[in-house]
C-alpha cells in the first residue's frame, strides 16, 4: 500500500470518528430528574443514577457500576416498597433495589424509545410513558407488560392515576384518559396545542386542569369528560407546567412569567402577578403557606397567597426548567448549566447542599 | 455562529417544509433534494475537476514534466501548479464539494435532533431557534413516525426478535453503486486507481456504519443523497453502470477529454492563458484515440 492510500484511509478514519463523536453517546438533553423520598433524595442525570443522603447531600451509592457513554438518564425514578423503577435513553425500563442500586430485579427492554418522564404507580403495575408513542403498564413483580396504548406521538409527562382511571397528558393537543386496568381509551378531551405537564386532579370537584401550549388552561370533569370552562387572553403565552391548589385558587405561571389566579370552578380570572422573567418551571406548592415560582435564570421566589407577591427570593447559581420539590421543610431545586445538578434551601429561602458527583 | 449560520437555518427549512407535508420523514427527503440542487453547481465543478485530474495523469505532456523534475519537488510542484492554471484545472475543485458535505451532515444531524426535541428543555431551545414566522405551537409536535422507523433513533426493522439494520444495508448499497458509477476511467498503471479502490472500499464500510449508529433521520438523509446524486449522474451522462451491470455496455465516452474541452471553453471565456495543443482535438476524435487503452 502506498503512502497515499495510507494517507486518505487515516483521513477517512479521522472524519468517521469525528462524526461519530458528535453522535454517539447522550443523545437527549434535560434536566436532572430527581425524586425525594423520607431518607434518599434519587437523581438521575446523564449517565448515572445518584443516590443521596437527604439530609447532607453525600453520595450513598449509584447506578451503574461502570458509566457507559451509551446510557443516559433524566427521568425521576419511583420507590415503593424497598424498590426503585426507573427508565432510561437506552430503551430499557428498571426494576432494581433500594438497598442495593446495581441488584436488578428485572429489565422491561420490549419498548423503542426513551423514558423520559416519571411513570406512575397503580397497584400492581408500574404505568410508563415512553417516546415511542406507547404508554407501557408493567407488572411490578414480574417486569412484563400487562397492556400497552398506541398513541400517535412521543409520551413525555407522568401519567395521573385516579382510581380506576389514567389520566395523560399528549402532544398531539389531547388529554387522555384510559381504563387503568386495561390501557383501553375511555374518551379524549381535545385543547389548543401540545401538553407538555402532567395534568392536576382534584378530587374535591372530580376536576382536572391542565395547560397547553397552545395558550389556555382548560378544566373538565374527569368522570363525564364534559369540559366545565376555558380560560385564554390575548396577552396568554404558552403555559409548559402543572397548575397548583391553593386556598381555593387555580395557580399556574405562563411562558412569559405571568402568575395567573383563577377561579377552579369557574375559571374566572381572581389576580395576576409576574415572575420577572421567563418561567417554564411552573408554580410550586408550599405546604399550606404559599407557593415558589422559579424563573429560568435561576430566581426563585416565595409567594403567599395572601400577599401574591414575593416574600423573599434566592438565586439559584443554574438554569430551572423543572419544578422545584419541596418535601417537609426542604426545598430541592434541579438545574443545568450549573456546578451542581441539584442545590437544596429551606422553605424560608436559607441555603443547604448541593451536588456535583465530584464531591 | 455555528447555530445562526447553520443550525438554525436548517432546522427552520426543516420544520417549514415538515408544516407543509406534514411528515417529517418527507421533510428530509425534501430537503435533501433541496441541498442537491442548491450544490448542483459545485458537484458539476467536482465532476469536472476529477476527470481532469484524471486525465492529467495520461498527458504525455504532464508526465514528461513530472519525469524531468521528479528530483526537485519545489519545481516539480510550481511547474505542476502552471500547467493546472493553464488547462483550467482546480486542483481543489473536486476536494471542495466533499468538504461542503461535512458541514451540512453534522448540521443536519443536529437540526433533526433538535426538531425531534422530546424533554420541555429541548423543546425551550427549539422554540427559541424557530423564526418568527414559524408558529412553534402549530408545528409541535413533530410526527418522529416515518414508515417502520423513529427518525430520532438508529433504525432497525424488527423481523421475529432480530433488528434488521435495513437504511444501514442500502446506504452501504448505494453508496457502493454510487462510487461506482462516478469512477472516471482508469490506467492500469494510474497511480490514483488504488486509492480510487480503496475509497470504494472504505466509503460504503463509513457511511454504512455512520448510518447504523446513527439517527435513522441522518440514515435517511445519506440514502436519499445518494439516490439523488446517481440519478443526477446518469442524468447528466457521466454514469458508466457496466461497472455495476457486467451486461450493460461500456460507457466509453471520453469524459475527461469532453471536460477538458469544456474547460477550454470556459478558458477562452475567461481570457485564461492559451489552451495547450495535446488537448485541442475534438473530444470524439480524442475518444478514438483513449479507447484502446481504457480499462475494462
Amino acid at each position: 500500500m502506498n503512502k497515499k492510500v495510507i494517507r486518505l484511509l487515516v483521513l477517512l478514519a479521522l472524519a468517521g470518528t469525528i462524526l461519530t463523536g458528535c453522535a454517539v453517546g447522550v443523545r437527549a438533553e434535560s434536566t436532572p430528574g430527581v425524586t425525594v423520598t423520607e431518607e434518599y433524595v434519587y437523581v438521575a442525570y446523564m449517565q448515572n443514577l445518584y443516590k443521596l443522603d437527604r439530609f447532607n447531600g453525600a453520595q450513598l451509592s449509584s447506578f451503574p457500576e461502570r458509566v457507559s457513554t451509551n446510557l443516559a438518564m433524566y427521568a425521576p425514578v419511583v420507590v415503593e416498597d424497598g424498590y426503585v423503577y426507573f427508565g432510561d435513553l437506552a430503551n430499557n425500563f428498571r426494576k432494581v433495589s433500594e438497598e442495593n442500586l446495581n441488584q436488578v430485579v428485572w429489565t422491561f427492554s420490549e419498548a423503542k424509545g426513551w423514558y423520559q418522564a416519571k411513570p406512575a404507580l397503580d397497584g400492581d403495575l408500574v404505568i410508563v410513558p415512553c417516546t415511542d408513542r406507547h404508554i407501557y403498564a408493567i407488572n411490578k413483580e414480574t417486569g412484563t407488560k400487562t397492556w400497552v396504548y398506541n398513541g400517535e406521538y412521543a409520551f413525555i409527562a407522568q401519567p395521573v392515576v385516579v382510581g380506576n382511571k389514567v389520566i395523560v397528558s399528549a402532544q398531539d393537543h389531547h388529554v387522555l384518559v384510559l381504563n387503568a386496568a386495561t390501557g383501553e381509551e375511555l374518551y379524549r378531551v381535545e385543547v389548543k396545542g401540545a401538553v407538555l405537564a402532567p395534568p392536576l386532579y382534584d378530587p374535591e370537584t372530580d376536576s382536572v386542569f391542565v395547560g397547553s401550549l397552545g395558550r389556555e388552561m382548560i378544566s373538565f370533569n374527569l368522570t363525564t369528560g364534559d369540559v366545565n370552562w376555558t380560560y385564554g387572553t390575548a396577552d396568554l403565552d404558552t403555559i409548559w407546567a402543572t397548575p397548583i391548589l391553593l386556598d381555593n385558587q387555580l395557580i399556574f405561571t405562563d411562558k412569559n412569567g405571568k402568575i395567573i389566579a383563577l377561579n377552579p370552578d369557574t375559571g374566572e380570572e381572581l389576580w395576576q402577578n409576574h415572575a420577572g422573567g421567563t418561567v417554564i418551571a411552573g408554580p410550586t406548592l408550599v405546604g399550606d403557606k404559599g407557593f415558589l415560582v422559579a424563573r429560568e435564570d435561576g430566581t426563585m421566589s416565595f409567594y403567599s397567597s395572601e400577599l401574591q407577591g414575593g416574600d423573599w427570593t434566592v438565586t439559584v447559581p443554574g438554569n430551572i426548567y423543572s419544578k422545584p420539590i419541596v418535601d417537609g421543610n426542604q426545598i430541592f431545586v434541579p438545574v443545568v448549566k450549573a456546578d451542581a445538578f441539584i442545590y437544596t434551601y429551606s422553605t424560608t429561602g436559607v441555603p443547604g447542599w448541593s451536588f456535583s458527583p465530584s464531591k | 455562529m455555528w447555530d445562526t449560520i447553520i443550525v438554525q437555518p436548517f432546522t427552520n427549512l426543516l420544520l417549514l417544509i415538515t408544516m407543509l407535508v406534514k411528515n417529517f420523514g418527507i421533510a428530509i427527503i425534501l430537503f435533501t433534494l433541496l441541498i442537491k440542487l442548491i450544490t448542483y453547481p459545485l458537484t458539476a465543478k467536482q465532476l469536472k475537476s476529477s476527470m481532469a485530474m484524471q486525465d492529467l495523469q495520461n498527458d504525455p505532456k504532464y508526465k514528461k514534466m513530472m519525469e524531468k523534475y521528479k528530483d526537485d519537488r519545489e519545481k516539480a510542484a510550481e511547474v505542476q501548479m502552471k500547467y493546472y492554471k493553464e488547462k483550467g484545472i482546480n486542483p481543489f475543485g473536486s476536494c471542495l464539494p466533499t468538504l461542503i458535505q461535512f458541514p451540512i451532515i453534522i448540521g443536519l444531524y443536529q437540526s433533526i435532533m433538535r426538531v425531534m426535541a422530546s424533554t420541555p428543555l429541548e423543546l425551550v431551545k427549539l422554540e427559541r431557534i424557530v423564526y418568527p414566522f414559524l408558529d412553534v405551537n402549530k408545528i409541535l409536535p413533530i410526527q418522529n413516525h416515518f414508515l417502520w422507523m423513529d427518525l430520532g433513533q438508529p433504525e432497525r426493522l424488527l423481523i421475529g426478535n432480530i433488528g434488521i439494520p435495513v437504511l444501514a444495508i442500502l446506504v452501504v448499497i448505494t453508496t457502493f453503486i454510487q462510487s461506482k458509477v462516478m469512477q472516471p476511467p482508469t490506467q492500469a498503471n494510474d497511480q490514483g486507481a488504488a486509492m480510487t479502490n480503496s475509497m470504494m472500499m472504505m466509503m460504503p464500510v463509513m457511511m454504512g456504519w455512520m448510518a447504523y449508529q446513527f439517527s435513522a433521520g441522518l440514515a435517511l438523509y445519506f440514502l436519499a443523497s445518494n439516490i439523488a446524486t446517481i440519478v443526477q449522474y446518469a442524468a447528466m451522462g457521466r454514469a458508466d453502470w457496466s461497472k455495476i451491470f457486467p451486461w450493460v455496455k461500456p460507457n466509453l465516452q471520453p469524459v475527461s477529454n469532453a471536460i477538458i474541452a469544456d474547460n477550454e471553453e470556459e478558458d477562452e471565456e475567461e481570457a485564461q492563458p492559451e489552451p495547450v495543443k495535446t488537448v485541442k482535438p475534438s473530444a470524439r476524435a480524442s475518444a478514438k484515440r483513449q479507447r484502446p487503452k481504457m480499462k475494462k
